[in-house]
Parts: C-alpha cells; sequence; structure tokens
C-alpha cells in the first residue's frame, strides 16, 4: 500500500471516528412504569432506540438508575416487600447482582473511578445516613454523617473529593450540603425555605443542579435550579409560569445538555397533583427544552419520579 | 399505573422522630389540681398525685389534648370517636360535670384547643383533609360554639398546633410544623395572627409550649439530637437564652410540659425507653428537685391526633416507633390549673 493510500485511509477513518464520537451523546437511563411495574430502560438522547434494561417481578420495581462512569454499569436501588436494596446490572440487561441485601440501603452514585459506591441507608438510631463502601458491596461500610438527621442521596464530585448530599440536619424539611468524602467539613448549601435536593454535579465540578420544595404536598410546584458548587449563584433552570414540577436534572457526558423529568407537558396536571412525566432535555444554558420522551410515568405523591441519568455510551 | 414507591426522604424517614406535642397556657393563679389523660379518659389529681379523681367515662373512643379554664372551673378537650375520629372540642367542669359538645363540623378535625386569658373563648387548630394532605391551622371560637373565625392561614404544607395565649392575652404561641423550611418549632405571633416568628431554634426541634405564669418564659419540649429521647427546656419570649431542665440520661423522652400557677413548679411526663416505664414528674423550675408523683399506663386509643402529628414529621412509612412515643400515644399531657 503506498503512503498516500495509507494516509487517505487514515484521514478517513479519522474522520470516521470523530464523526462517530460527534454523535455519541451518551445514553440516558430512566424508570418507566409502562409496563405496569417500574422498570429501567435506556434510550439516546433524542429518545430513539429505546431498550428496556431490567426484567424484575411485577411486585418489585427500580428507582434512581446511574450509569457508571464507563458506560457499561447501572447501579439502580430495588424495591420489593423485603425493603430496598442496591444492585447493579450491565446496561445489555446481563449480570443483574445485588451490592446490598440488609433490605435498607438505597440511592446510590458510584465514585468518578467506579471503585466504590456512596449510598444511603439505615442507621441504629433510625434516620437515614450517608456511608460508602466497595463498588461490589464487599468490605465495611463506612458512614459519613450523623445518625439524628435523616441525610440521603449522596453525589461525588467529578473529583472524588467531596460529597454532595442531601439532610434534614439542623431540623430543615431538607437541604444541600456538601462533605469531604471522609465525612469532615459539612456544611449546607441551600437556604431552610427552600427545601432543596441536589440532583446532579457538573463534569466539571463547578455547579450543582437542585430542586426546590422537597419532601412537600403536590400541591406546590417543583423547579430545577443550577447554583456554584459552594451555594453562590442560585437560579431557575427552565422557569414555567403554570403550576408544574420539573424534577432530577442531571447533565449529559460533556456537559453541555441537561435533562429532567416534568409533568409541565401533560394534560392530567392540576393544582393539586402531579401529572404524567415525560424526560425532556435541554441546553445547559439554558433554552431548547425539548420534550424526548412523552408519558414517561407518572410520580408517586413523595416526588419520587422517572430519575433520568445520561452517561456515557458502552466504551 | 402510578409508582407507589415511597423512597428518598422518607423511606427510612419512617423511623425519624416522632414528636408528641402538648397545649396549654398556665394562667396566674394557687397551686391546684393537675388534669392528665391516661387510657381513653381525663383525670386530675392533687400536685403531690393523691386524690385521682375519673372525669370521664368514654366508652366509643377516647379523650386527648386537656386544658384548664383560667378560673379553674372549666376544662376542655377533643373526643375521638369512629368512624373517622376525628376530634370534636367537648366542655366540662372541674369535676367531670355538664359534659357537652362545644363545636361539630363534620369534615374538620378539630384539636388541642385552649382557653384565652379572659376565659370568654378558646383557640384551637383546626385540620381538614385537602388533596391527599392533612394541613392544620389555627382558629378561635366562642365557649358557646359561636363566632368561629381563623387566625392563621390554611396552607397545605403546614401544621400550626397547640396555640396558646399568652397570660396578657397579646401574644399566641403555637407550633408550626414545616414552616419556612423547618420540620419544627415554636412560633410567636400576635393574637391577630399578625407578625408570626419563629421562637426556637430549627436545631431544637422544639413543640409543645406553655407559658410562664408572669409571661417572660415559655417552657416546650425539645426532640434535638436523639431521635428516642427529648428534653424539657426554657426559653424566654424574646428567645434568648434557652436552659434545658431536663436531662434525658440516655434514656428518658420527655413528653408534655405545664408551669404551675404560682410559677415555682414545672409538671411533665417523661418515659424511660429503654424499659417503656413511665411517669408524671413535678420539679422545681429550673428542672432541680424532679419527683416521681404518679405512674402513667399507655394507652391504645385510636387518636387522630397522632396521625396528624406523625403527618407533620413526614412520618409518610408506619415503622416501629420510638418507646417514648409508643407511651405518649396514651396521653398523659399533664396540665397544672387553679381548682383546688
Amino acid at each position: 500500500m503506498s503512503l498516500a493510500k495509507t494516509l487517505v485511509i487514515g484521514i478517513i477513518l479519522t474522520c470516521a471516528s470523530f464523526l462517530a464520537s460527534a454523535a455519541d451523546r451518551g445514553r440516558i437511563a430512566f424508570v418507566s412504569d409502562r409496563s405496569g411495574s417500574s422498570q429501567i430502560y435506556t434510550m439516546n438522547p433524542d429518545g430513539t432506540d429505546q431498550l428496556q434494561v431490567t426484567d424484575l417481578a411485577p411486585a418489585d420495581g427500580a428507582v434512581g438508575p446511574v450509569i457508571s462512569p464507563d458506560g457499561r454499569q447501572i447501579l439502580f436501588t430495588k424495591f420489593s416487600s423485603e425493603g430496598v436494596d442496591l444492585y447493579a446490572i450491565n446496561v445489555d440487561g446481563t449480570g443483574l447482582r445485588a451490592i446490598t441485601e440488609d433490605h435498607q440501603s438505597f440511592f446510590g452514585h458510584w465514585s468518578p473511578d467506579q471503585a466504590k459506591i456512596a449510598f444511603t441507608t439505615a442507621s441504629s438510631l433510625g434516620p437515614a445516613v450517608i456511608a460508602e463502601m466497595e463498588a461490589d458491596g464487599s468490605g465495611e461500610r463506612k458512614i459519613l454523617t450523623s445518625d439524628l438527621w435523616e441525610s440521603v442521596a449522596p453525589l461525588y464530585t467529578p473529583n472524588g473529593k467531596q460529597i454532595v448530599f442531601q439532610s434534614q440536619m439542623g431540623g430543615l424539611v431538607s437541604a444541600v450540603w456538601i462533605m469531604n468524602r471522609d465525612g469532615s467539613h459539612q456544611r449546607r448549601l441551600t437556604a431552610p425555605a427552600l427545601k432543596g435536593a441536589a440532583s446532579a454535579i457538573s463534569p466539571d465540578g463547578k455547579h450543582i443542579l437542585l430542586m426546590n420544595n422537597l419532601n412537600s404536598p403536590a400541591a406546590l410546584s417543583n423547579e430545577n435550579f443550577v447554583m456554584n458548587l459552594n451555594g453562590t449563584g442560585l437560579k431557575p433552570l427552565a422557569p414555567l409560569q403554570r403550576f408544574h414540577h420539573d424534577l432530577y436534572a442531571t447533565y449529559s457526558p460533556d456537559g453541555s445538555k441537561i435533562s429532567f423529568v416534568s409533568d409541565r407537558f401533560s394534560n392530567d396536571i392540576t393544582d393539586f397533583t402531579y401529572g404524567t412525566f415525560d424526560i425532556v432535555t435541554m441546553d445547559a444554558n439554558g433554552g431548547n427544552v425539548v420534550n424526548v420522551l412523552s408519558g414517561a410515568g407518572l410520580c408517586p405523591n413523595d416526588g419520587n419520579c422517572v430519575t433520568p441519568s445520561w452517561g456515557p455510551s458502552e466504551q | 399505573m402510578r409508582f407507589r414507591v415511597c423512597l428518598s426522604y422518607c423511606i427510612l424517614a419512617a423511623v425519624i422522630a416522632l414528636i408528641t406535642v402538648p397545649a396549654h397556657a398556665t394562667f396566674p393563679g394557687k397551686n391546684g389540681r393537675i388534669a392528665f389523660v391516661q387510657g381513653p379518659d381525663i383525670y386530675t389529681m392533687n400536685q403531690d398525685g393523691s386524690n385521682v379523681r375519673q372525669l370521664t367515662a368514654l366508652t366509643d373512643g377516647g379523650a386527648f389534648w386537656v386544658n384548664w379554664s383560667p378560673d379553674g372551673k372549666q376544662i376542655v378537650f377533643s373526643r375521638f370517636a369512629a368512624p373517622d375520629f376525628f376530634g370534636q372540642l367537648w366542655l366540662m367542669n372541674a369535676d367531670g360535670g355538664n359534659q357537652h359538645l362545644l363545636l361539630t363540623d363534620p369534615g374538620f378535625d378539630d384539636e388541642a384547643a385552649s382557653f384565652s386569658p379572659d376565659g370568654s373563648h378558646l383557640i384551637f387548630s383546626r385540620c381538614a383533609p385537602l388533596d391527599g394532605e392533612f394541613p392544620c391551622a389555627i382558629y378561635r371560637v366562642g365557649l358557646d360554639g359561636s363566632g368561629i373565625s381563623q387566625v392563621t392561614p390554611v396552607r397545605i404544607e403546614l401544621t400550626d398546633l397547640e396555640p396558646v395565649y399568652s397570660p396578657d392575652g397579646s401574644t399566641i404561641a403555637f407550633d408550626s410544623f414545616g414552616r419556612d423550611g423547618i420540620l419544627g418549632a415554636v412560633h410567636l405571633m400576635n393574637s391577630d395572627g399578625t407578625n408570626i416568628r419563629q421562637l426556637t431554634l430549627a436545631q431544637l426541634g422544639g413543640y409543645g409550649s406553655d407559658w410562664s405564669p408572669d409571661g417572660e418564659q415559655l417552657v416546650f419540649t425539645t426532640k434535638c439530637c436523639n431521635p428516642e429521647l427529648a428534653n424539657i427546656a426554657v426559653i424566654r419570649r424574646d428567645g434568648k437564652q434557652v436552659r434545658q431542665v431536663t436531662d434525658d440520661k440516655g434514656v428518658f423522652g420527655a413528653g408534655r410540659s405545664s408551669w404551675s400557677p404560682q410559677g415555682d413548679a414545672i409538671v411533665f411526663r417523661t418515659t424511660n425507653v429503654t424499659t417503656g416505664e413511665g411517669g408524671i414528674y413535678v420539679s422545681n423550675a429550673d428542672g432541680s428537685n424532679a419527683k416521681l408523683i404518679l405512674k402513667v399506663r399507655p394507652s391504645t386509643v385510636p387518636n387522630n391526633a397522632l396521625k396528624i402529628l406523625k403527618k407533620s414529621h413526614f412520618l409518610k412509612n408506619k415503622h416501629e416507633l420510638p418507646a417514648s412515643t409508643q407511651i405518649e400515644d396514651g396521653g398523659a399531657l399533664p396540665r397544672w390549673g387553679t381548682a383546688q
């Protein structure tokens, strides 16, 4: 093969690779009750190529899927009559396995190196606490928050040095907190009246996506907000004048887009109820709100919706 | 089909503290008898625990939330009966005579009434189902059941409970759950419902306040720091100088408290959460010299007040409750009056 030919093929291959990479916008994992029970699905960010990942027994269900940093696995909370446990499954639906078996662990998050999982579990006193364990559930659990107040839903910062979480510490209905990964230096980032809870951290580690009115009746709207990692610069993400619920915003792997769930397009919503939830995408800098999946599911009274996770495609 | 999952904040929030709450205003006077609830019924006793008298003998449902009139001649309470166990306001004489229904509005659950300092009317907490929630707001009503009016607005996310007038009638203390993003705190407002302000810090988890007879201080229960335990504390009406007057010693869950009419003592309920044994104690106003004056047994009488309290503390799932709560379900709610 001549050098010229090799170069041409090389350029073509490079271009093809570049194009493929540009087309790879990742996958969105979500929960839908379309089958009659809560199962995990994945789809392209434009709503195409939907795949059902879990096939849990109809009496059981899944919530809170999180795609692993390498795009190959999904961590989720499985609920059953026995309680709640963390499970992992390969994105192709194979390899379902229990990470916890205590029936009281839920809402986990992969560490950036995928070696650990931060999660929520019941303390002996009662209130849920944030803990960290090996990604396969083995070894000792390290408890990171006080067992006197409820703390849930940890999120690692992209550099793995801090954990953002939701807590009732100090007697609040809900607030966003941040701490070092070892549990030290805990501080509150949001004002009590916001009743905030974080749902994602930007890939560059600079911003937190959060929602308001947690632990509140459906008769209060929910909105998504963005703020700096230190709690400053709070601003609404996609404001809407009428009554609605926007929840669980999450970033695309490159941070340029945001996905969240919303009943803003629902025609069965009233001023006192959740409507049907759709999965929506938008630009991270605001605007261009697109409904990519209508009727993903409904939302229960406690605000647990279809919880999207936007991760990389399988590597 | 809806997801009927209860996760986040609530799946295991089921086990967060359940706070049980009193309502009372102690008016100045000579220390008299103490009213309390045991099982389904209301009793009174001398301040040393002697001469216990049963005032009600309810066969249908039970009674809760007792409070004395300023002159010690009457007692107001809530009665709960099947099928909905919504509270109804009842009045009776100090000896249990002349028990009569004060107010019945089907569909409303009336709780935790207490008297105005001039004895002319009551303030109470009215709760009602609203789109899957059960908000409670403060109302007032005449002693003949007339002239009902609203003091705090109904908001779906709020539970306002246990209003108590200051002895001078200018101010109302009450518990508010969910207000301004705070799980629960004692609040104050002007008697016309204006100028609502938080009195106790959020982290104290304060509830169940009672004014000292001179109106300068309030005694309240604080659920700070341990879901199973609770202490009695005293705070100045300006919110300064909180001092704890009981020591949970790692085992005691304090319940309701009430100031003596002379201002020299406090009566409170506490329970050893490890043994389940509980009783009514009297101590000096600073908490010293606490003495058990009566052991009280728990009750299993259905009580809508407890449902409201569970709701107000985001206990969305039934779970095992702390021992102190199980005992508190039975009441006690000691109230110190001037009746001799």
